[in-house]
């Protein structure tokens, strides 16, 4: 997204000369007609600091000159005093509501202050009056998606063909109404039945058997359900059970369609209209079939990637990473760099890919690559961090996890792998607040056997024996869940 | 000859026995995968017949799941010179079931050293009857459980008899083997340990007259549920009492510290022997348990797979142990390999424990996974004598196998320890040890328990070591350019302590408590 805005402003830059050649003044004396003319000159000759100056007296002198203030944000923004480009952009677009430069370039001050929410509805506006401001759009993508508004980003990643990036966005959507569901609906049919949807797409067969089931109990009459348990069954060896279930899916009434609902739109293959219609009210089954919808849009945005492509092969490769075969995701992320042979984010991946698979060597020689061109990114350091850390070599890692636990201190697992340095160098006081930092990661208590070493090894033995009755406590609660789970998780035959 | 040359004569060297007994150990693979095909391969080192000469045991596997048809487990007579003759049958010890584990102890003081063999659903004692003959014994109270991998002598209770603990994997059922692995590319992988529910270990009393107390709930065992691997015993908070520690795959290991009164109390966390610094349980397999830095206190090494290392406890005193895995440098020099068998030997006979780890990894598709290799050759570190381990050239490189079992003994009485490895799917393994230096020894026989101290050395009998295996020779101390040899403490099983002063080097030496 960087590369795209340092893009924008290359052509804002060529808009602004557009505009200075045709903007101009109303009732203005002949010394502003002057300023005026030198303060173009100054834009022209990229002296913006001084332009905006100039601009600033004019302004003050004739206020309400939507040109004048238009020039005067431009200006400002141009030469990076964003904030104060601001009142002057808005104040021109009170004035005259659709000046298409205000604008993109409010939008673009927005965005530079860090304020994106603000950047939407001027770039939304501009890209109406626009259509065809590529820039534009990817601004506001850029907007939608750092604003926490990904559904505002939709159109324009559809009008620019951005399908990986589209699918991400519905990927997103589809993950935050599924945990809207869960906040509001944590016992429903409909939720269990898309954690069952879940688990069943990550093989996890005998896990969706169980949600399956949990959202029968609750949602008896939900479409679907008995097909995926029969699915099940049949995969599991049991096809006289399929059979079974098939039969009762059959039974269901079917949904009354006379009304457009969100369930009926979904069954039609009509998505966007699905999710629209569930949107009037946030119900367990409204937010199911937006949920799904939005799973249904993913697919369709991944299935337009074109295959060959660097997106496509990124595509496979955090696929095969999510389902932990890391091996296919690094043959993939080679394919994606031998397109893209410079793409650090690929890079990245691959690295650490490399790194999952034990291949020091390799994951070595793209973290070298990484580092020398970045050598103050926290997510690199804490990689090759831990590149050195899974060779047991502490000594090599503790420099690059320093570095990147101090340009990231909030970032706890680079606060637990930089604790794990310290520790394994017997340095256990310097470990207790990296360590002490990091428990709120600890699923399993190894963090609390840590934070009792390094209390052990600093002579505070009854804080360590504290950390150790924690982490027992940690462990026995996960045996108890474990034991909960394998108990429920069997494949039974139809109720 | 130059410098250099010298310096590689004197460094630890093996060569393998082309006269090694023809013994292939059959895990039988299955396309069901069932983990235990992974787990057999111990060895027992014993002279069976008393002629002075360790004999070499092998367990063996069975088909799979049916069990009906058994690879027998095989002893073979050393004849000495590096020959072996196969006594199985008439020995009576080629034995039913799946065997995994062994362990040789005199449990009958008879003086003739017997045999426990550990299994899926069948244990068997074979009481040797000093005649080049077994007798399996029935109705001992010695009770067979589903899945038991190793087992030990020794003495916990201090009555002069030799008690039992049987380590136990978890519950098996192969009749249903789970799927583990990559339904899609037809990748089918030996399931993780969590899917085999812990269970305890067992722990048995000698009654004498061939009968056993199971004393596993009373003792205090029955608390603590693991995936038991392997043995090794040791007095390691000097307390006069025979500790115990148990290698758990995936789970922390424990520590049972011999209370007294047939009481025992897990204390592995506490200890710091339950798990690596990092917190993280990994899949410990074989361990010793047996002082390497020469400061008179055992210590506790361990096996795992690729990227876990071979963790190093240091018994530090007063019940506690350290890490040292990253100090000694064995994170370094183990961390791409995945060991089974180990032992702390002083190979070189310099005074200081080497490090032997039989390797492989467990999952015999591993390349398909990560950057690791499912054969591995088998590895000496040497032991600098400044708590440090390095790298050796020490001819085994040569055999890269699937490793499981390994046990160390002097075969060829020449005053070097030589090694015995197992293989699956693969033919015995006999290291002979070639190194070529003039260092002294001494071999002391000792009953089990015993502590023998030598200078700054400290080691002790115990027949329990290394991964489903045991030896039962006598205490060995490497002496370096030593003749004669001022002063030997021994600390009996009893308390008592006697010293042998001005003992010459290179015999071994039977010594009983007066």
């Amino acid at each position: 997204m960087r590369a795209a805005f340092v893009f924008c402003q290359h052509r804002i830059m060529r808009l602004l000369f557009l505009l200075m050649a045709t903007s101009q003044l109303y009732g203005q004396s002949a010394v502003q007609a002057e300023k005026a003319t030198r303060a173009k000159a100054l834009l022209a000759e990229t002296k913006f600091t001084e332009a905006a100056a100039i601009y600033t007296e004019l302004v003050q002198q004739i206020p309400n000159n939507p040109g004048l203030l238009l020039n005067q944000g431009m200006a400002l923004h141009m030469s990076g005093a964003d904030a104060k480009a601001i009142p002057p952009l808005e104040a021109a677009l009170k004035l005259n509501p659709n000046i298409p430069p205000a604008l993109l370039f409010l939008g673009a001050s927005y965005l530079r202050t860090g304020q994106p929410a603000k950047a939407l509805l001027p770039l939304e506006k501009f890209t109406t009056l626009d259509p065809n401001h590529i820039e534009a759009r990817q601004m506001l993508i850029d907007a939608a998606n750092t604003s926490g508004q990904p559904a505002r980003a939709i159109p324009h990643l559809e009008k620019l063909g951005l399908y990986y990036d589209l699918g991400r966005t519905y990927q997103a959507l589809a993950f935050d109404t599924f945990a809207q569901l869960e906040k509001l609906y944590p016992e429903s049919g409909p939720f269990f039945a898309l954690l069952a949807d879940s688990r069943s797409k990550t093989s996890q067969r005998r896990a969706a058997f169980f949600f399956y089931r949990k959202a029968l109990e609750k949602s008896p009459a939900l479409q679907g359900l008995r097909t995926s348990i029969a699915d099940i069954y049949r995969t599991n060896g049991n096809p006289e059970w399929a059979l079974h279930e098939e039969a009762a899916e059959a039974r269901l009434p079917a949904p009354n369609c006379k009304l457009k609902t969100a369930a009926c739109e979904f069954l039609a293959g009509r998505f966007s209209n699905s999710i629209r219609l569930s949107k009037a009210a946030n119900t367990a089954m409204n937010l199911y079939w937006r949920t799904r919808s939005y799973n249904q849009l993913t697919a369709e945005a991944f299935n337009k990637l074109k295959p060959g492509t660097p997106e496509s092969y990124r595509y496979i490769a955090e696929i095969s990473r999510d389902q932990n075969r890391h091996a296919d995701a690094a043959e993939a992320w080679k394919q994606a760099l031998q397109l893209v042979p410079d793409q650090p984010d690929f890079q990245r991946e691959l690295a650490a890919a490399y790194l999952t698979l034990k291949n020091y060597d390799d994951a070595q020689k793209l973290t070298t690559l990484l580092l020398a061109r970045e050598p103050d990114a926290a997510d690199i350091n804490h990689l090759q961090g831990d590149l050195f850390l899974a060779q047991q070599l502490p000594d090599r890692a503790e420099p690059f996890l320093a570095k990147a636990a101090k340009l990231v201190p909030g970032v706890l697992a680079t606060r637990a792998s930089y604790a794990r340095a310290l520790l394994a160098l017997g340095k256990a006081k310097e470990a207790l607040p990296h360590v002490t930092a990091s428990l709120p990661l600890d699923t399993d208590g190894s963090l609390h056997i840590q934070l009792a070493r390094a209390y052990q090894a600093s002579g505070q033995t009854e804080a360590a024996k504290l950390a150790m009755a924690k982490y027992q406590e940690i462990q026995a609660r996960s045996r108890k869940q474990d034991q909960v789970l394998e108990d429920e998780v069997k494949i039974t035959p139809p109720q | 000859m130059s410098p250099l040359q010298l310096l590689l004569l004197a460094q630890i060297h093996f060569t393998a026995v082309p006269t090694a007994p023809p013994f292939i150990l059959q895990n039988n693979p299955t396309s069901d995968k069932h983990m235990v095909e992974t787990m057999p391969g111990g060895i027992a080192i014993f002279d069976y017949n008393n002629d002075r000469r360790p004999d070499l045991f092998f367990t063996n596997g069975a088909s799979l799941p049916d069990l009906k048809t058994k690879h027998a487990n095989r002893l073979y007579r050393n004849d000495g010179n590096m020959k072996f003759t196969d006594v199985t049958n008439e020995a009576n010890l080629a034995g039913t079931g799946y065997s995994i584990g062994a362990a040789a102890g005199d449990f009958d003081n008879d003086g003739h050293v017997d045999l426990f063999v550990a299994g899926l659903y069948s244990n068997h004692l074979y009481r040797n009857n000093g005649k080049g003959k077994f007798e399996e014994l029935l109705n001992t109270g010695i009770q067979s459980s589903e899945w038991s991998v190793a087992a030990g002598w020794f003495d916990f209770d201090n009555d002069g008899k030799l008690d039992l603990l049987v380590t136990n994997y978890g519950r098996i059922d192969l009749a249903k083997p789970r799927f583990c692995g990559d339904q899609a590319q037809g990748l089918r992988v030996y399931c993780h340990p969590r899917y085999y529910d812990p269970r305890p270990n067992q722990l048995y009393r000698n009654l004498g007259n061939g009968k056993f107390e199971d004393v596993t709930i009373s003792s205090g065992l029955s608390k603590h549920l693991g995936r038991g691997m392997s043995i090794a015993f040791a007095d390691y908070d000097a307390d006069g009492r025979l500790d115990a520690f148990v290698t758990n795959d995936n789970l922390p290991n424990f520590l049972f510290h011999n209370l007294g009164k047939g009481k025992f109390e897990e204390v592995a966390l506490l200890s710091g022997v339950a798990l690596l610094d990092s917190g993280k349980p990994i899949a410990s397999m074989g361990t010793d348990f047996r002082d390497y830095d020469n400061d008179g206190k055992p210590d506790i090494v361990v096996t795992a797979l690729t990227g876990e290392t071979y963790p190093l406890f240091h018994n530090e005193g007063a019940g506690n142990f350290t890490d040292q895995t990253n100090k000694s440098q064995l994170s370094r020099l183990t961390n791409k390999i995945a060991g089974w068998g180990v032992g702390l030997v002083d190979f070189d006979n310099d005074g200081n424990k080497d490090l032997f780890t039989a390797n492989s990894h467990v999952n015999d598709i591993v390349e398909k996974f990560e950057a690791a290799t499912y054969k591995q050759a088998n590895t000496i570190f040497r032991n600098t004598g400044t708590g440090k381990f390095e790298a050796t050239q020490s001819g085994l490189q040569a055999a890269v196998k699937a490793h499981r079992g390994a046990a160390f003994a002097d075969l060829d009485s020449d005053g070097k320890t030589d090694i015995v490895v197992t293989s699956l799917g693969e033919a015995v393994e006999i290291w002979r040890n070639t190194t070529n230096n003039q260092n002294n020894y001494i071999d002391i026989e000792v009953p089990i328990g015993t502590i023998v101290r030598l200078g700054n050395q400290s080691n002790h009998m115990t027949t329990s070591l290394s991964y489903a295996s045991s030896v039962h020779t006598p205490v060995h101390f490497g002496l370096g350019n030593t003749t004669l040899i001022d002063k030997i403490e021994i600390i009996w099983p009893s308390g008592k302590r006697e010293t042998l002063t001005n003992i010459k080097s290179n015999q071994t030496i039977k010594v009983t408590e007066p």
